[in-house]
């Protein structure tokens, strides 16, 4: 019933549209690259939803993972500039707010961007959906072992780039006054 | 040293930062799921079209193998009779390698006979002006040594022979007595009975939605049975 069918999916969409894009922002660390992502794993989704119907979330983040994937693979070559750069100074007046929190967290992930798209997913899954390592698998479609080894390895080369990255450090400028 | 419960939580607070579930998608969702369904009618148009193709190359090839039915007998209507392909001769086993083959150069209006052992250059054969060298399409003729060139030349596919002499390195082209495609036909496909005396061409119309397999004579260019095989895809 197509009706039935493209009622099913915009009620979908609409439900699901805004945890998807944040799901491939955070994949992709960009919102118009997370947007256009979304948009082809939707329409994706579309062209087989017969199948996609069945668990239309787990088959849209899936082929979100695939794109993303895709994506990296053909782009990282063009991303290998240190992701500490410009996170490292503080100017003193920025260093008595949140603006270091803020710069610890930019720069974690900026790490997650040096993960592997796949791992990245199991993090993302894990840590921003607040799912479980079983739910995590049935959405990615492999198994709970496999969601376990990646969340393991991605925290492992997360601490281990984070632990290479320079201190934050309050910069002070020649011709600033100090406070 | 950052342990895995510290790290998890300020992942956690990273990622709720740079996202919001409740963020608005934009997207017309009715239009995305139209789009997906005439993206779904393409692929199966297109995956059926390739099957057809293919199914009607390997019934030309067949029919132009095992020669015309017998009077009263049935055509074969099965695409799995189609696809058993009859034993290669003995003698032709033996014989090893075709003596010469020929390939036409995509940059520029050459044909190239070359040594199936060293693929050197042969002699190279020019083709008439206007033909354009990526759509032409080349079959052996019998032992090897005369070969059936389709050759598209704006709005048609013509027939050409081109024979080959001293050890290949002469040729002469001349025109083949067959009737060229109409236009907004093109030849996907050509192959010749060991005999020399048919020529079975996979025609594709409309834009590749419709195919045919034409068996013609060489000698006549008229077509011996008017049971052309006509596949649509839809």
């Amino acid at each position: 019933m197509p009706g039935g069918d493209e009622a099913e999916f915009a009620e979908f969409t609409a439900r699901e549209g805004g945890r998807l894009l944040g799901f491939a922002v955070l994949l992709t660390g960009d919102w118009q690259d997370a947007e256009d992502l979304v948009q082809m794993a939707l329409l994706r989704s579309a062209s087989r939803w017969s199948v996609a119907r069945r668990r239309p979330e787990g088959y849209a983040r899936a082929v979100l993972v695939n794109l993303a994937r895709d994506r990296w693979r053909a782009r990282r070559r063009y991303h290998a500039e240190p992701f500490a750069d410009g996170l490292t100074h503080l100017s003193p007046a920025a260093a008595g707010d949140g603006t270091a929190a803020v710069l610890d967290r930019q720069m974690l992930l900026r790490a997650c961007r040096l993960l592997p798209v796949q791992q990245r997913a199991v993090l993302v899954l894990r840590f921003w959906e607040d799912r479980s390592v079983e739910e995590t698998a049935a959405v990615l479609g492999c198994t709970t072992g496999t969601v376990k080894s990646h969340t393991h390895r991605a925290l492992a080369r997360l601490r281990l780039a984070l632990a290479e990255a320079p201190e934050l450090q309050v910069r002070h400028d020649r011709n600033e006054a100090p406070c | 040293m950052l342990s895995d419960c510290d790290l998890q939580t300020r992942l956690s607070e990273a990622f709720h930062e740079q996202a919001d579930p409740a963020a608005e998608l934009g997207v017309d969702a009715a239009g995305l799921f139209r789009q997906g369904t005439r993206l779904r009618r393409r692929r199966i148009a297109a995956r059926a079209a390739s099957a057809l193709a293919a199914a009607a190359l390997v019934a030309g090839v067949w029919i132009v193998r095992t020669g015309p039915p017998e009077p009263g007998a049935q055509p074969p209507g099965l695409l799995l009779d189609a696809a058993i392909a009859s034993p290669q001769p003995a003698a032709a086993a033996d014989a090893g390698m075709p003596p010469y083959y020929v390939i036409a150069d995509h940059s520029r209006p050459v044909a190239e006979v070359r040594a199936p052992k060293t693929g050197k250059i042969l002699s190279p054969v020019p083709l008439p002006a206007g033909i354009d060298p990526k759509m032409s399409q080349v079959a052996a003729v019998g032992t090897g040594r005369s070969f059936v060139l389709a050759l598209f030349s704006f709005p048609r596919t013509r027939f050409y022979l081109l024979r080959l002499a001293a050890g290949g390195r002469s040729a002469h082209l001349s025109s083949l007595p067959v009737r060229p495609l109409a236009a907004g036909e093109y030849a996907d496909a050509i192959a010749v009975s060991p005999d020399g005396r048919r020529l079975a061409v996979a025609v594709q119309s409309g834009g590749g939605r419709r195919g045919i397999v034409e068996v013609m004579t060489l000698a006549t260019g008229g077509q011996p049975w008017p049971r052309a095989w006509v596949l649509l895809a839809r």
